[in-house]
């Protein structure tokens, strides 16, 4: 442990100590102050604090997991070139004592420049939504519905499991469609939930907006609450409503009062219909964002150093970005195997060596897939701006597999290609 | 005193050591080590003498699990050259210094001294020692990396007996040294040796190597050309020398006279000369009497006490043996 902890020590101290690195975070710091300055929103205030934290905490991971490569690629590659390591080597250090000692030193250096930066962006956003700057009304509705961390409750279909893929029932003119919903034991009486729903029109060239009105019961006596809308197919639209003492259901259904133009109404996804509750405050469900981040950041640095240990720096800095590209865009890949890029190509023009490098790349790209994790799935981006939670499950789930599977797997890599590299080649 | 009841086994034993470097196709380019035997004992200094290029380092590099032997066999304290355990008692000064160049002298040995099992009292008082040994105690707080081929030399010198080691290996450890350093370092490495440390060292001045080695392997291309005790390599025992104080000009005549007429040979009569290092060394310890200000190095301050507490408990073992 003490030669793992000299080891981080050290690596902790060539970073904060090498002017590049220095270079680096007056970069990152700069960018997220620039960043809110080119924004374009739509214009409102919900509107303005999504996109700022989606580009700001967009910039930022992405610099950062850029950084945590980059470190982590030299942090044994240039020891080799520079012919450092060799003294480390000839002392008793094992080989997984050395990386664990280098990862854990850019652990270091990936929290202290997460929570500088996520303080940052936190700090600018309070700073910029503070009281002085916006009426009561405004904060409320941020502090509701962006600035928090609510959670899905979908519909039942008849008391049994949730609907999954299932469409609802087009809802024709003058016709009502219904929906029930359990409130978890979270959502108390007293408390507000929003139904959000959005739908389409069976007619694409029908004139906005569609007038319909929503009326919700429960089980908990009172009675029947009514609320017209009226609005454009495609959009999200979602309103209050407070919970009635002693409810456990609710009971929602929608009345298609068109009259105007008479159209049928589709509420044919999973989620068009369905209750947001309140789970926790936003700066909690900031902080999960950022343990998420951070595990990211863990596997980054794990990529980055395990290249290193095989790889001169340059070498080691590109195959490992590439990786990281794997990662990040693992789905997408998915998608172009799944499509069948093989088959999109046309028989008949393309030669047979097109068809053979198609078939090639098709094969790496399903061999990378299959390697690398995707952090598509694990991206708190996806939850943080639309003010859904994200849970301690979520977060333990990345850090198992990003930090313990993965990271693991690149250590005894690491290690292990580490014993069989011939420190002492690069001459005197 | 006991006597050792085994026999002792080598320290470093080489068979047949080859070492050829590829390139990146994997082709043969260089056959720097071919073919190479030889061992050192326990407690004594072994020189590697040869030119530029002859393999030296490389035969270092293998010995300390750097460079893997191509052929032939090579064991250190009887273990493969990679095995964790024979590293704890190893110290290794390479050729070049390639040290932190952010870190201070004081963090540099702080660092290395983290790497084995010692406390850290003991860590502090063993960099406090080993730093006025080499004289560096002035400059400990700065960065290595402005600092003087000379310096770098000691400061790498101290790194490699941060562990108290038992074997010590020095690659060139004299050159880019002053005289004056390189008067102690040939000091260090007979007090080294005296405390019953191995020592295997390589050097193209053959000077340094003869005033300290016991055995020298004289190295040309790879292949060892001529090995041996110093002693033997290099006395001649076709002739005497005697020395006598200066005597009056009519009783050396008489002794010459006296001499031939037993022997029937004419003996050649000079004056022994001083070797200029002798001289050069009392220059310099005159010279810093008058003026005790230094730029450079710092007057250093014997040897570090630990390097020595280990003997004083072996001889209270054997007192108690005995
Ligand atoms: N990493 C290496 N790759 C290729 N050739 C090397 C390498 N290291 C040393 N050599 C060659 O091996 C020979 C012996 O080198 P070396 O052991 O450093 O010599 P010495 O230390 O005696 O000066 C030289 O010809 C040198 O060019
Ligand atoms: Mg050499």
């Amino acid at each position: 442990m003490n030669r793992i902890l000299a080891i981080a020590g050290l690596t902790l101290r060539s970073a904060v100590r090498s002017k590049v690195f220095a270079l680096l975070v007056i970069l990152v710091m700069g960018g997220i102050l620039g960043l809110p300055l080119i924004m374009k929103s739509d214009g409102t205030l919900a509107g303005q604090v999504q996109l700022f934290l989606q580009y700001t905490l967009g910039l930022a991971v992405a610099l950062l997991s850029v950084m945590a490569v980059w470190a982590g690629a030299g942090a044994v590659s240039l020891e080799v070139e520079g012919r450092q390591i060799q003294l480390v080597a000839v002392k008793p250090v094992g080989a997984l004592e050395l990386w664990l000692g280098k990862w854990l030193g850019l652990m270091v250096i990936n929290i202290v420049l997460l929570a500088l930066t996520g303080a940052m962006i936190l700090g600018l956003l309070l700073w910029t939504t503070r009281p002085s700057l916006l009426s009561e009304a405004d904060r409320v509705r941020l502090r509701e519905e962006i600035l928090v961390a609510r959670s899905d409750v979908l519909p039942e279909e008849q008391g049994k499991a949730p609907l999954r893929r299932e469409r609802h029932p087009p809802v024709a003119p003058g016709k009502a469609g219904q929906w029930e919903f359990n409130l978890p034991a979270r959502a108390r009486a007293g408390d507000s939930v929003f139904l959000q729903f959005h739908f389409v029109t069976s007619r694409p060239d029908h004139p906005a907006p569609v007038a319909g009105l929503w009326l919700i019961g429960s089980d908990g006596g009172s009675g029947l609450l009514r609320y017209p809308v009226s609005g454009a197919a495609n959009q999200v639209y979602a309103f209050k409503v407070p919970v009635p003492a002693g409810a456990r259901r609710l009971n929602v259904s929608y009345l298609n009062t068109e009259e105007t133009t008479p159209v049928t109404i589709l509420f044919d996804a999973a989620d068009s219909v369905k209750l947001q509750i309140h789970e926790s405050r936003f700066e909690a469900n900031y902080l999960r964002a950022l343990l998420m981040v951070l595990a990211r950041l863990a596997f980054f640095s794990a990529l980055g150093l395990t290249a290193g240990v095989v790889f001169s720096f340059p070498v080691a800095v590109f195959v490992s970005l590439a990786l990281l590209l794997v990662s990040v865009v693992n789905r997408w890949m998915q998608q172009v195997v799944a499509g069948g890029w093989v088959d999109m190509i046309n028989e008949d023009s393309a030669g047979p060596v097109i068809r053979l490098g198609a078939k090639f790349i098709q094969v790496v790209f399903v061999a990378l897939n299959a390697l690398m994790p995707s952090l598509e799935r694990l991206d708190p981006l996806d939850f943080l701006p639309g003010g859904m939670l994200i849970s301690w499950g979520l977060v333990g789930k990345a850090w198992l597999m990003l930090a313990c599977v993965y990271a693991g797997i690149l250590a005894l890599a690491g290690a292990w290609l580490f014993r069989r590299r011939e420190l002492g080649l690069p001459a005197d | 005193m006991v006597q050792a009841t085994a026999p002792l086994s080598p320290v470093v034993q080489a068979e047949a050591l080859t070492k050829i470097f590829r390139d990146f196709w994997h082709r043969p380019k260089v056959r720097a080590v071919n073919g190479v035997d030889f061992e050192v004992m326990p407690g004594k200094i072994f020189g590697l003498l040869g030119p530029n290029g002859s393999g030296k380092s490389t035969i270092l590099k293998m010995i300390l699990g750097l460079l893997v032997p191509t052929g032939g066999s090579l064991r250190v304290f009887g273990l493969s050259p990679r095995h964790v355990r024979s590293k704890e008692r190893i110290g290794y000064l390479p050729e070049e210094s390639s040290l932190y160049p952010y870190l201070t002298a004081e963090e540099i040995l702080y660092f290395y001294a983290g790497l084995f099992d010692l406390s850290r009292s003991e860590r502090r008082a063993r960099i406090d020692q080993l730093l006025a040994m080499v004289g560096l105690s002035h400059a400990r707080r700065r960065q290595v990396g402005e600092f003087s081929k000379g310096m770098l030399r000691r400061i790498g010198l101290a790194q490699a007996l941060i562990n108290d080691p038992d074997l010590v290996v020095l690659d060139e450890p004299t050159s880019g040294l002053d005289p004056v350093g390189c008067r102690q370092v040939k000091d260090l490495i007979l007090t080294l040796a005296r405390r019953g440390k191995t020592v295997l060292l390589s050097s193209h001045l053959l000077a340094d190597m003869e005033d300290i080695c016991d055995r020298v392997a004289i190295l040309c291309d790879g292949a060892i050309i001529v090995q041996g005790a110093v002693r033997d390599l290099l006395e001649r025992r076709e002739s005497y020398r005697l020395v006598f104080p200066v005597l009056a000009p009519d009783l050396l005549d008489k002794v010459l006279a006296s001499l031939q007429h037993d022997t029937g040979v004419t003996p050649d009569v000079d004056h022994p000369k001083r070797t200029l290092e002798e001289f050069f060394l009392n220059a310099v310890e005159r010279a810093r009497q008058q003026a005790p200000t230094y730029t450079g190095v710092a007057p250093t301050s014997g040897v570090a006490d630990y390097l020595f507490q280990k003997s004083a408990e072996d001889a209270a073992e054997k007192e108690r043996h005995e």
